[in-house]
């Protein structure tokens, strides 16, 4: 089965109108990432198969798009998605392991999956299989303000984990502000290189752009950094680049508009 | 205790080339003969805690069995959210190791007085508590913590008496030497030594007190213990912890739940929060009113 960035938009909509709940705008800025990642033909991201693929979701508030992807792939999950954060569902508004054997990690609080990804990345480059795997971590630029996340870039590029690879997907607002207008990360690009990673910047909504970063940008005993430019709500106008759609559900009339312009 | 935990951890990574000992940087002139010896099985992820955990976790994902070690509370409330977000919610094979319970590091300073975490990790969800009373039952208590396949917590303390042997102690079991008299003291980790010694003492002034020691808490065996302390009219509880959440506060839950009629109850904790001075863990111990001439001196005023 594939998928289209469209209609995953569409079901996110559907669902998140449903909830009730919020991240619409998060999870619209990583659905093409997500999408060119997990319909790769050369991937193959299966928890229970040893040395698999892995993809770990760090910003997990963007949970919805992840389910509805594997959903529209085709991929298990363990549940009816249609019970999405209703009473006793295992599809909780931040990425959860319960709802599919292709999700390893639950996250919800910020800055943690890299270092996951890390130690897994390791166990792969120590056991001598690490050209088997592609590890990769996809992470939010508002993230980065944690910490614990530097530890991990420090972690891998002292191990040369080559192995694996950190997506950001950089939309430039967070949770308040913009990210600069926060707690300014740029000149990000430069930061990483100085973390000793090997970094490349695509349009995070461009699928061939984010696959060939993921396959040709290999530079032995460095990890790859991905800077995905992106827009936060991208594919409904009145969501693209807005703080607001962190937090809102659209209903009534701003569904449908939503649902009228994935609908071109 | 440290020696015990290295002797057993040499005798385990030997058997498993999936147990893996991670530090924080910690370990100085204690583990370079395990990393010469196991260079796979050893990793030093520098002062991070948090990506430590974090690591571990990645490890234990596939298939690896890790330890890792800090001392005081740098492994334990440095990373506590990563503890229970990453190892406790995914329920994974990973053994947490504290060395320096308590006031082990008394002179150290306050940053290094591990004296909440039994309070605080025992309210984790999913994360098991190995506390060692001597070195006796150290190797016991982690050889169980690597076969649960969930993660675990082990407590190290400096001060402690070998002068019993708790070997056969783990961690749902309790040693009970019981005395003749309606006094009994339950104690945990190597502050133990303290309610040994005041039992001796005691005994000297011709008061019996019988002595319980646990190695955790959250015991299968409640009903088994509540019943047995049942026999007693008094009941103290003795910790190198706070007071707040602790052992007191398991064994007073467990009492009011299990027995229709309740002792009388005392806890012997550090009730005064933090303090400006130092000193060793035997004069810290004094200063809160934890050792075994404070048990004597409480013990003789309520019951001669």
């Amino acid at each position: 089965m594939s998928s289209d960035p469209q209609i995953s938009r569409l079901r996110i909509l559907e669902l998140v109108s449903k909830a009730k709940s919020s991240h619409i705008g998060s999870a619209y800025s990583c659905v093409d990432i997500i999408e060119a990642i997990l319909s790769c033909k050369s991937l193959e991201f299966d928890f229970t198969i040893p040395n698999s693929d892995v993809f770990i979701l760090s910003k997990g508030h963007a949970g919805i798009a992840l389910y509805v992807i594997l959903e529209q792939l085709g991929l298990s999950l363990n549940d009816d998605l249609n019970s999405f954060y209703q009473n006793e569902s295992i599809f909780s508004g931040h990425v959860s392991h319960h709802a599919s054997q292709h999700i390893p990690l639950s996250t919800g609080s910020l800055g943690m999956g890299l270092s996951v990804a890390s130690g897994i990345a390791f166990s792969r480059k120590i056991q001598g299989c690490s050209s088997k795997s592609r590890i990769i971590c996809l992470m939010s630029d508002g993230e980065l303000n944690e910490g614990s996340n530097w530890e991990a870039f420090l972690f891998a590029a002292h191990h040369k984990l080559d192995n694996l690879v950190f997506i950001i997907d950089r939309n430039g607002l967070q949770s308040m502000k913009s990210t600069e207008q926060t707690l300014a990360i740029e000149p990000l690009s430069s930061k990483l290189k100085a973390f000793n990673l090997n970094v490349v910047s695509v349009d995070g909504h461009n699928h061939a752009e984010i696959l060939s970063a993921l396959f040709h940008s290999y530079s032995e005993s460095r990890p790859l950094a991905i800077i995905a430019s992106t827009l936060k709500g991208k594919g409904v106008s009145y969501m693209e680049d807005s703080v607001e759609w962190h937090y809102r559900t659209p209903t009534d009339d701003l569904y449908r508009t939503a649902q009228t312009e994935l609908l071109r | 205790m440290r020696s015990e935990f290295l002797s057993t951890l040499f005798d385990l990574a030997s058997n498993d080339p999936k147990i893996i000992l991670i530090t924080a940087d910690l370990g100085f002139s204690v583990f370079e003969e395990y990393e010469s010896k196991y260079p796979l099985q050893y990793l030093n992820v520098g002062v991070s805690e948090q990506n430590m955990i974090g690591v571990a976790g990645g490890l234990a994902l596939d298939g690896w069995k890790p330890f890792c070690y800090s001392i005081g509370n740098f492994p334990t409330l440095r990373c506590l959210e990563q503890i229970r977000n990453i190892l406790c919610y995914h329920s994974l094979n990973v053994t947490i190791v504290g060395m320096g319970a308590g006031f082990s590091y008394g002179s150290l300073g306050f940053s290094h007085h591990a004296t909440e975490d039994l309070s605080i990790l025992s309210a984790v969800p999913n994360l098991d508590l190995f506390v060692p009373t001597n070195s006796t039952n150290v190797s016991k208590l982690m050889r169980e913590a690597c076969v649960i396949n969930k993660p675990s917590y082990l407590r190290l303390d400096k001060s402690y008496s070998d002068s019993i042997d708790v070997s056969f102690l783990g961690r749902n079991e309790y040693y009970l030497d019981k005395k003749e008299g309606n006094i009994v003291i339950i104690s945990i980790g190597g502050i133990s030594e303290e309610a040994i010694h005041a039992q001796t003492i005691l005994h000297e002034h011709s008061l019996s007190i019988s002595l319980c020691i646990l190695s955790s808490f959250n015991l299968e065996c409640e009903k088994r213990l509540a019943n047995d302390l049942s026999d007693f009219d008094h009941v103290y509880t003795l910790e190198e912890n706070t007071i707040n959440g602790g052992l007191g506060s398991y064994i007073a839950l467990l009492l009011s739940t299990h027995l229709k009629k309740s002792p009388t109850f005392h806890s012997f904790a550090i009730k005064s929060g933090f303090t400006s001075f130092v000193g060793s863990q035997q004069f810290l111990r004094k200063s809160h009113h934890i050792d075994s001439q404070s048990i004597v001196e409480y013990v003789l005023k309520n019951h001669s």
